[in-house]
């Protein structure tokens, strides 16, 4: 077990230098360089150019790339920082330190300070609808899975489909539209502060409901079809044969295996949570990660989208490593060779 | 005393189709009945009617009596309790039934669930029943999951599941499919044991009819959801009645000399009139007395028989005796494998050999049979000559060219023409999307070097469903629309279109019904007349292959212990290994240590055979590797004992079996 872990650890650490590099390779590619950033939309081109060459931007890709890595891992000072430049940005973290994102040109600050809060929001936000999504898909999909077939499974299964089919932005306006709107319960932005009238709580209800409507129809489905298929197996059949209930068969012998194909995708939602927030936090003001991506992108703030970039696959390796581990924890055929 | 199960006229419906039809039985306290039946005959719906566990669109119509309850008319929870305490039920497909992610012992206390034993008795109780069938060390054995334990070890699980409750009646579906002949002779007699042992009644569903009349009292013989014929078990050999029931004992491999399969196919449920379903392929059939409903006739001797023209049908005469000896062949070798061998890597640093320095040649225009268990290196072997898989080390010459380490795509076409594969599952090997005719077209035009017209490919694709006795009308058919057996023609002519020297037939029957399955063999044999192709002629079926090779090899963990023709191998088997391998086939005395069947391990350094050998000498078969001996013309065997000695001591065995008995 330990090697399996430790062998795909390495896998994991190969994905990320690949996926890091085509991640660096599409931003440096998106229109605008960050000297015309910071020079503005009147300088010359050789001012331009210049600049570039202080910034080692003028330098091929793969160099580019390797600096780059240089100042996130801490070997390398940021060529921004320099106060030659007259750029006034400052890090009070020191010139050089793993883990250094850089400027975020946007907000003037080190992309680590202007990340921090935004993070723990977003955070907060995805630990809240995670409580309501995990068991809520699974008890629908046990449900409607468990009586493949009947009127219930029905209703649930076509339920699950128009609800996923319900796009969030769609879903956040109806949400509105009913629950601030019409009856008033609700508060319709959510900047996490507390007021007289909203608690923080109650802030987070709405964007909650419509990450949580997004996703539990799509994975309650996905269970459905795997504990509908475990419900065929010949297994279930001798459990039925010994004259176990059908509430014994279910959950002794069904959901076990029906569990261990569906893990994956549920792991994997949580990554959708990290870039799909990104309309939910909108609709709601949310001061979250998701609509800092919106601003960065809209800025063009390539450190800021790198970064939150990176951090977001980064989130994919470790989930799809802690679910491979689960499927192994689950599957005692797997054999780990 | 009325019997345990009663069945009277029922008929079973899914949707609108009939499965069976005013079907009647009974089986009484402690006693066994078979039911056989070919697929698509409704016995496992039977068997779903008797524990309850029917398809939604189902309807039944008749009476089930268990014990003196209407099991039609049963509550869900009266049936339940009847599964859990007094009806037992052993699935096909052990592997499957049991549940891969709960540990053994837990899936058996489940089963004591509904008795009466109070809970601490019944971990003892599980333990004592897996015991009973044969385990040493239960314990050990509830402690596993179901993946760790062989094939045949999880069928004397499920049978002991089955029998923990003690329950009155133990249906048993198709219990030994899939399993080796060696295990499925344990798991029978096992079977027979515990019947005597517990007074259980049995019912035993099988295609077998073999099985089925070493297994029970009595049988009864299913034809398209007809119960045609209902004997003594002993009487369904010798002198069945039934024209059905004759035809399927004539094309049984091993019970006459020549194999005589039935004619046409079994109705599909909407072909079915109110006669006799099996008047399409009866050469009685008269349309005067055989079209309308008739009442069964009963015979002496509890035997039923449903025929309308009983009176004219001739008494069963078997014609015993043994398949035509060929003259041996003096053929130059087509093939020549020379050393091969093929390992792959096991658990640590140990090889599991898989193909373990093979001498072996395939001569031009014989049928070369292929017998032993599973994974005894068989389908590797053909693999490597086809090209799925290369050889370790060694050579396999085919005209002059060695292909034991050329894999399939890097062989030039007209090294494909020559070896080409026929597999297991005709409904696997067909694309389903293309016609019969795109697809031999298709291999003639891979095979056919020149360029060829159109209208050329479509005349040698016709010509070739020729060749396998199939009409050129089904070339623009599908698939789906041909039965099993047309199916494995057409697999067959696909693989003649390019005039192959060699084809492999890999277990290329087993997946069909034995009455079909005896019109491939007798096509393969014609084919071979016709075209002079040589055929390796994969199986676990030893009445099969000796019925349709000129030479055998019996294989055992990668090795050929015995080489030799057909009539040397079968009338007088050398080998320990063979020797137990036809007395499991036949039901004669065993000369092998059952409890050690089942430990797959390699031997080290001596005959791989060594473990579970009922002749060792002495420290040398552990020891020390064997070479082959020759035991007369083209016969050779891979032991330590010469073959005169070997005889004495079956001589002597015989002679013990005669005193005991």
């Amino acid at each position: 077990m330990l090697n399996f872990a430790l062998r795909r650890l390495s896998q994991l650490l190969l994905t990320a230098i690949v996926s890091s590099f085509l991640l660096f390779v599409v931003t440096e590619f998106s229109p605008g360089t960050v000297s015309r950033q910071i020079l503005g939309p009147y300088a010359l081109p050789n001012q331009v150019a210049q600049l570039d060459e202080k910034l080692g931007l003028s330098q091929s890709l793969p160099r580019r790339y390797l600096n780059w890595v240089s100042v996130l891992v801490g070997l390398k000072a940021n060529p921004l920082g320099d106060p030659a430049l007259g750029l006034d940005l400052h890090d009070s973290r020191g010139e050089r330190y793993f883990g250094n994102f850089g400027y975020s040109l946007m907000f003037k600050q080190p992309v680590r300070d202007v990340l921090g809060e935004p993070l723990r929001n977003s955070a907060l936000l995805g630990a809240v609808a995670m409580i309501f999504i995990v068991p809520l898909s699974l008890l629908i999909g046990i449900l409607a899975g468990a009586n493949a077939g009947t009127r219930l499974d029905w209703s649930i299964s076509s339920l699950c489909l128009i609800i996923t089919a319900i796009p969030e932005y769609a879903a956040g306006v109806i949400l509105l539209t009913v629950f601030v709107s019409y009856l008033g319960w609700l508060p319709g932005t959510s900047p996490l502060l507390a007021s007289e009238q909203w608690s923080v709580a109650s802030q987070l209800v709405l964007p909650v409901t419509v990450l949580a409507l997004a996703t539990v129809g799509y994975v309650a489905r996905i269970v459905r079809a795997s504990m509908a298929e475990t419900m065929t197996k010949p297994f279930v059949r001798t459990a039925l044969l010994k004259g176990l209930s059908k509430r014994q068969i279910v959950t002794r012998h069904v959901i076990r295996n029906g569990m261990i194909p569906p893990l994956t995708v549920l792991l994997l939602q949580l990554n959708w949570m990290v870039g799909g927030v990104v309309v939910c936090e909108s609709i709601f003001a949310y001061p979250g990660v998701g609509r800092l991506l919106l601003q960065a992108g809209l800025f063009g703030d390539l450190a800021l989208v790198q970064t939150i970039t990176l951090l977001s696959l980064a989130m994919a390796g470790v989930t799809q490593l802690v679910a491979d581990i689960s499927y192994v924890a689950l599957n005692p055929r797997v054999r780990l060779t | 005393m009325t019997p345990l199960l009663q069945i009277d006229n029922l008929s079973l419906f899914y949707g609108t189709d009939q499965v069976v039809r005013d079907l009647s039985f009974s089986i009484g306290r402690g006693e066994s009945f078979g039911l056989v039946g070919e697929s698509g005959s409704g016995k496992s719906s039977i068997a779903n009617v008797v524990i309850g566990d029917m398809p939604k669109i189902a309807r039944a119509r008749g009476s089930v009596r268990y014990d003196g309850v209407d099991l039609l008319s049963a509550s869900p929870e009266q049936l339940r309790a009847l599964r859990g305490r007094r009806i037992g039920f052993v699935q096909q497909d052990p592997g499957a039934s049991l549940n891969p992610t709960m540990r053994i012992g837990r899936q058996l206390l489940e089963a004591l669930e509904q008795s009466d034993i109070p809970v601490r008795a019944r971990s003892e109780n599980v333990a004592e029943m897996l015991s009973r069938v044969g385990f040493d060390n239960p314990g050990a054995i509830m402690a596993r999951y179901p993946h760790q334990i062989s094939g045949g070890q999880q069928q004397r699980v499920m049978i002991a599941m089955a029998l923990l409750p003690k329950p009155d009646l133990v249906l048993l579906d198709e219990p030994t499919s899939g399993l080796d002949v060696t295990v499925e002779a344990a798991v029978i007699e096992l079977i027979s044991d515990l019947r005597t042992q517990f007074g259980t009644s049995l019912l035993f569903i099988s295609h077998n009819l073999h099985l089925v009349s070493k297994a029970c009292d009595r049988v009864g013989v299913l034809y398209a959801g007809d119960l045609v014929e209902e004997a003594p078990a002993g009487l369904i050999f010798e002198a069945p009645r039934h024209p059905y029931t004759q035809g399927l004992v004539r094309c049984l491999p091993g019970q006459s000399a020549v194999l005589q399969p039935i004619r046409g196919h079994v109705p599909s449920p909407s072909e079915r009139g109110p006669g006799c379903l099996f008047a399409s392929r009866c050469a009685y059939h008269s349309s005067a007395s055989c079209d309308q409903p008739f009442d069964a006739t009963t015979m002496e001797a509890s035997h039923r028989v449903h025929c309308a023209r009983l009176g004219e049908i001739p008494a069963f005469e078997s014609v015993a005796g043994v398949p035509e000896v060929a003259a041996l062949n003096d053929a130059p070798p087509i093939v020549t494998i020379r050393k091969l061998r093929k390992s792959y890597p096991a658990s640590g640093r140990e090889l599991f050999l898989a193909n373990d320095d093979i001498d072996l040649d395939i001569r031009q225009s014989e049928i070369l049979g292929l017998v032993g268990e599973s994974g005894s290196g068989k389908s590797t072997l053909a693999k490597i000559i086809a090209g799925f898989d290369v050889a370790t080390s060694g050579s396999v010459l085919i005209g002059g060219t060695d292909i034991a380490r050329l894999p399939v795509r890097r062989r030039k076409r007209g090294l494909l023409r020559q070896v080409q594969m026929v597999f297991q599952n005709p409904d696997s090997t067909l694309n389903p999307t293309h016609t019969i005719g795109w697809t031999l077209g298709r291999a003639i035009r891979k095979l056919e070097t020149g360029h060829l017209s159109r209208q050329s490919i479509r005349s040698r694709a016709r010509e070739m469903l020729g060749l396998v006795a199939l009409l050129p009308g089904l070339a623009s058919r599908k698939p789906k629309a041909l039965s099993g057996g047309q199916r494995q023609r057409v697999a067959i002519a696909r693989a003649l279109s390019g005039k192959p020297q060699l084809l492999l037939a890999d277990e290329c029957v087993s997946a069909l019904d034995v009455s079909v399955q005896a019109a491939i063999v007798e096509l393969l044999q014609d084919l071979r007349q016709r075209t002079g192709t040589a055929i390796l002629f994969i199986s676990h079926d030893l009445a099969l292959v000796r019925q349709i090779s000129d030479r055998i090899v019996v294989m055992f963990r990668g090795k050929p212990m015995e080489i030799g023709s057909a009539s040397q191998v079968y009338s007088l088997p050398l080998h320990p290994y063979t020797e137990a391998l036809l007395s499991a086939g036949t039901g004669k005395a065993e000369v092998i240590n059952p409890a050690a069947v089942e430990r797959p391990k390699q031997a080290s350094g001596g005959c791989p055979f060594v473990e579970r050998c009922g002749r060792v000498v002495g420290e040398i078969c552990w020891t020390q590797k064997p070479g082959y001996q020759n035991a007369g013309p083209g016969h050779e065997i891979y032991c330590h004992i010469p073959p005169a000695e070997l005889i004495e001591l079956q001589k002597a065995s015989h002679a013990g079996i005669l005193i005991a008995g």
